[in-house]
């Protein structure tokens, strides 16, 4: 009974939260200055009545929110005025798995680097291993994604390959890991690592100061004196006591990793939606940018929702709460 | 150590004349003023940030060059280079310290006013951040009851959104400058010191000193500003200092999208976009503002690591 009274309220804030976001595109688009049909490129009056017609833009405003939320409903963000004639949906479908293949590989190497250096760290704790990965962890969360990218680039795709082919006498086009591109393995290792740094730093911490806590507990100590290997305290008592903080940032991580994605994605050529978004943005595709908002809302709303729901499943005290 | 009878000397029955108790007390903000004091790492912290203010203050005035000045015939020059030139006769030169852009613009001058104005937009987001959150936690946690229920789930639904994007579709609405930045960044960023706020104030209305100003009569408004809000400072100020990296790396990344100060206006991110474009054959463009906001960075979290080492000494790994 509880869970279910859970997991209804849960479902319940996250349709609020829709509702918030579609609310606040709307209002957006209205504050926007001048007419969204009328861009700089040359539009015929009957296209331009045509659209507001069909956003019902003669209509009052409430009337215009219904037509609107009844429009992304059905999933249609409307047409693309920078890539005229193309749908929104069409551009997001078509470009959004690159996104999400980055983002999953970035998040899985952020989540499993990130939980084996915290533990790491946290069973070593107070020698120069715990400091030394501390040391790294707080590096990780100061550079932004987009830095370590162009250093990656930089120091391993350029120099690092440059010097490789001057000791050994490689053919021309061989290259240490590719610069750019999204084709093989190969290509997708320095954008996951770029993108997944700072997550995996973050959860270093994270798991770390949630470990110390863990090993505090009298049921350690209880453990401990019932005669259990230290593998066993470790792996069975600690680790899977600690995770449970660690799991409710994954929705706040996902939605970080997935919007960091938009430089990422630019720097290594990734054919994601990235690309699209930073055009749209640069030429103001109104479109573009609140289906993309929008798309990206649900779909982190929906992550944040289940993360949660899991997290109840698994973590008998939050439900109760 | 050897020790003989002849080192130690009688003091007298009368312990309190040997060793006099009185030592003055110590507040406890001082008590963490001094062990932050002795935590060397956060001192050197302390010390660069202070010197980053400093210099970018002061180096854009000394430079001999302005942000938007350009020289179309040295563009993209390494660092170091002097450029000379014959006028009327006379030979004329000027060095580019760390080189010149791609219009001829001197790198160094342009660096330290990026400096100048991502540390502004950053410690103007957190400012507004601290007040915006300070007020609409403390204003929950101290009422309680209903209205904190309210007040949590209008914040929990909100926050659900993916901040990034909604500061982006701000910026394209607004027109572009440091304010609407600040705007952007401020509009989504108060909700964690709400919170942090709202836990504190929670536990602090409890306290003695709270039941004692009601006792004596004082409101509401008067307890919250005057008694609750001044003893979260410690928590919002270590709250604060990792907010400032959080919005200099916001400010870079919409910069990096387009969505940065106008030009010819220099900020750290926008040197970091124009920069990554001529980073292969110029790769100092990029990586002199990188090192600097790194830095910064660094610096920031650090001390806000410390700080709440120093605040809440439990936390110490």
């Amino acid at each position: 009974m509880r869970m279910a009274r859970y997991i209804v309220k849960r479902l319940l804030y996250a349709l609020l939260t829709l509702f918030a976001l579609v609310l606040v595109t709307f209002f957006l688009m209205h504050l926007m200055p001048g007419d969204p049909f009328v861009g700089e490129k040359a539009r015929a009056p009957e296209i331009i009545a045509a659209a507001h017609a069909k956003y019902g833009l003669d209509k009052p405003v409430w009337q215009q929110f219904l037509i609107y939320t009844g429009n992304i409903l059905r999933g249609d963000f409307g047409e693309s005025l920078y890539y005229t004639g193309r749908n929104v949906m069409d551009i997001i479908l078509e470009a959004f798995p690159y996104s999400f293949e980055l983002g999953l590989r970035a998040l899985i190497f952020a989540v499993t680097g990130g939980l084996l250096l915290g533990v790491f760290a946290a069973l070593k704790r107070g020698t120069k291993w715990d400091r030394g990965a501390m040391a790294l962890a707080i590096l990780g969360i100061s550079v932004p994604s987009f830095i370590i990218g162009y250093l990656l680039q930089y120091g391993i795709s350029i120099r690092l390959t440059g010097l490789f082919k001057e000791w050994f006498d490689l053919p021309r086009s061989w290259t240490l890991l590719p610069v750019a591109g999204w084709e093989g393995e190969a290509h997708k290792v320095l954008p996951a690592f770029a993108l997944g740094m700072g997550a995996l730093a973050a959860i270093s911490r994270l798991m770390r100061a949630s470990m110390i806590e863990v090993s505090g507990q009298d049921y350690i100590a209880a453990a401990r004196a019932k005669g259990l290997s230290t593998r066993q305290i470790v792996l069975r008592h600690m680790v899977r006591n600690a995770l449970l903080p660690v799991i409710t940032v994954l929705g706040p991580m996902a939605a970080s990793i997935l919007t960091g994605a938009f430089v990422v994605e630019n720097i290594f050529a990734v054919p994601g939606l990235g690309k699209f978004f930073v055009i749209s943005v640069q030429n103001l595709d109104y479109p573009m940018i609140t289906g993309t908002t929008l798309f990206y809302g649900a779909f982190l709303v929906a992550a944040t929702t289940l993360v949660d729901l899991a997290y109840g499943l698994i973590d008998p005290r939050i439900r109760l709460k | 150590m050897h020790m003989e009878p002849g080192m130690f000397e009688w003091v007298g029955p009368d312990v309190q004349a040997g060793q006099p108790m009185d030592c003055p007390p110590i507040s406890e903000g001082r008590a963490a003023f001094k062990r932050l004091r002795e935590n060397k790492l956060a001192m050197v912290c302390l010390i660069f940030l202070a010197l980053m203010v400093f210099l970018s203050v002061v180096c854009p005035m000394i430079s001999g060059y302005s942000m938007s000045e350009q020289h179309q015939d040295h563009g993209l020059m390494p660092m170091g280079y002097t450029h000379t030139e014959t006028v009327d006769g006379k030979t004329v030169r000027h060095t580019h310290l760390w080189g010149t852009d791609k219009f001829g613009r001197d790198l160094f001058t342009r660096v330290w006013m990026g400096a100048r104005i991502s540390l502004f937009i950053a410690l103007a987001a957190a400012a507004i951040n601290l007040v915006l959150g300070a007020l609409y936690g403390g204003v929950a946690g101290y009422c309680g009851g209903k209205v904190d229920q309210g007040m949590m789930r209008l914040l929990e639904i909100v926050g659900g959104i993916p901040y990034m994007m909604v500061a982006i579709l701000l910026l394209t609405v607004m027109s572009p400058g440091i304010g609407a930045i600040v705007l952007a960044y401020a509009a989504t960023g108060w909700m964690s010191m709400a919170r942090l706020v709202r836990g504190q104030v929670l536990r602090l209305k409890e306290s003695e000193y709270v039941l004692a100003a009601r006792a004596m009569g004082a409101r509401g408004k008067w307890i919250l500003f005057r008694h609750l809000l001044p003893n979260c400072l410690p928590v919002m100020l270590v709250n604060m200092t990792l907010t400032i990296p959080d919005a200099i790396f916001a400010e870079a990344f919409l910069s990096y999208l387009g969505l940065g100060v106008p030009i010819p206006m220099a900020s750290w991110g926008t040197l970091l976009s124009d920069g990554a474009a001529y980073f292969r054959t110029s790769p100092h463009l990029l990586f002199l503002p990188a090192l600097l906001m790194v830095l910064t960075m660094l610096a920031l979290n650090l001390l806000g690591d410390a700080l709440g080492e120093v605040l809440d000494p439990r936390m110490k790994g």
